[in-house]
């Protein structure tokens, strides 16, 4: 690290803003199943299939082409948040709730609930829906 | 105003400010989401111009916009230079942003440090400035980020640390010697389905394990300790394999701010154990403290 060297300027990211991140509210998804485990919660949500390789496990014969269910294990921190998802609470609020839940520092929640958030979006499980569309 | 420590170096900032990055020896301060006060720091052995780093901060701006001296400090007048501190203000701009810098040399502490606001409020940077406090050698390290409060011994360097949500570590050497401090959280989750012993057992089996654990307790809350000194065998062992033999655990359960604080040490030689125990008091979650003064 060079002493007095210059902060780099952080590259301009494209898609959804902090701010709009933090207003969008996330949905669930119809289809995902829940449930209920001795520690938690058990999340049935479909696997998402590419093309190349379903074509390929069809060939094999190891998929019938019926939707692969896969499962997420949540812990009981995860399912307090789940219950919270509601399609109308934004993520700022629910990152806030979670604080107050939890006692935790404010920043915490917040890269606590993105992380959760992120990984339910990523696997379909969730989708965020931009202050706009709510407003609208 | 709250005031935020990191690796020995301390200033004032504003209650809604937290560190956004932070390095070794650099932190990034400001509300969420945006940078505006960066502080370098670095030990000085030997000379140190301020006028010859200020050149350097000068060359770089050079391309795309301009670093020019300009005292910002309304009636500063060589107050901090009295105070054995020497500090060279700055004006910059850059691009669409402009804002105030300052190299500071403190011959008290023998660091040279950088700090960069980006804001044209001189009032707001001048307190900042004056707020700064740099490590000085033969003292304890404070750090006070986040939640969290610690005084390290002196001596002892920060080597690693991580911030995730719901686990912070902290990783400091001494030669072969090593301090970690951790912070798990929230415990009311992490002890649902478990306790201290099953907890500290899992994620530190080298510390616990054959080891008998004792309970401890601290002003801040209750726990377990471990203490592991070897024997001739085990000894010799470590010597000839460059192990760390003597190892100290304790894990305690701040119940009132829903966290577990974790320090834990290893060492090739018995280790001190009334300095173990002054890091422990020091470490603290800041609503602990807040509570119990």
């Amino acid at each position: 690290m060079s002493l007095f060297g210059r902060a780099k300027r952080t590259a301009e990211r494209p898609g959804l803003s902090r701010e709009e991140a933090l207003a969008a509210a996330p949905v669930r998804s119809l289809s995902v199943s829940e449930t209920a485990s001795d520690e938690g919660m058990i999340l049935g949500y479909p696997a998402t299939v590419t093309p190349w390789f379903g074509a390929l496990a069809r060939r094999l014969g190891l998929w019938d082409g019926r939707p692969m269910i896969r499962r997420l294990r949540l812990d009981a921190m995860g399912c307090t948040v789940w219950s919270w998802i509601d399609g109308r609470r934004d993520v700022r609020t629910l990152a806030a709730m979670l604080a107050e839940r939890y006692t935790l520092h404010p920043r915490e929640a917040e890269a606590s609930m993105t992380a959760f958030l992120r990984e339910l979006g990523k696997r379909g499980i969730i989708a965020l829906r931009p202050a706009a569309d709510r407003s609208g | 105003m709250r005031r935020i420590c990191w690796n020995g170096t301390c200033l004032e900032v504003p209650a809604d400010w937290d560190p956004l990055a932070l390095g070794l020896a650099e932190m990034r301060l400001g509300p969420p989401g945006a940078s505006v006060l960066s502080v370098k720091w670095t030990p000085i052995r030997g000379g140190f111009s301020t006028e010859k780093h200020f050149r350097k901060i000068a060359r770089a701006f050079a391309g795309d916009g301009e670093a020019a001296r300009e005292d910002w400090r309304a009636d500063a007048a060589g107050q901090a230079e009295t105070s054995g501190r020497e500090v060279l203000p700055y004006v910059w701009r850059t691009g669409g942003e402009s804002g105030l810098g300052a190299v500071v040399h403190d011959t008290a502490a023998g660091m040279g440090a950088l700090l960069q606001a980006r804001t044209d409020d001189r009032a707001a940077a001048r307190a900042w400035l004056d707020s700064l406090q740099l490590a000085r050698p033969g003292f304890p390290r404070e750090f006070e980020v986040f939640d969290i409060r610690a005084e390290v011994p002196a001596g002892f360097d920060l080597e690693s640390f991580f911030f995730k949500p719901g686990h912070f570590g902290l990783t400091f050497a001494r030669g072969r010697e090593q301090l970690v401090l951790e912070r798990l959280g929230p415990a009311d989750v992490l002890l649902q389905f478990s306790t201290l012993a099953l907890l500290a057992g899992a994620r530190w089996p080298d510390l616990t394990l054959s080891v008998a654990s004792e309970p401890c307790s601290l002003p801040s809350g209750h726990g377990l300790e471990w203490s592991a000194t070897p024997g001739p065998a085990a000894r010799l062992a470590a010597a000839l394999l460059r192990r760390r033999p003597y190892s100290r655990l304790r894990v305690w359960h701040e119940a009132e701010a829903n966290r577990i604080l974790v320090a834990a040490a290893r060492a090739p030689s018995p280790l001190d154990a009334a300095r173990f125990d002054a890091v422990c008091r020091s470490y603290v979650t800041l609503r602990t403290r807040e509570t119990h003064g």
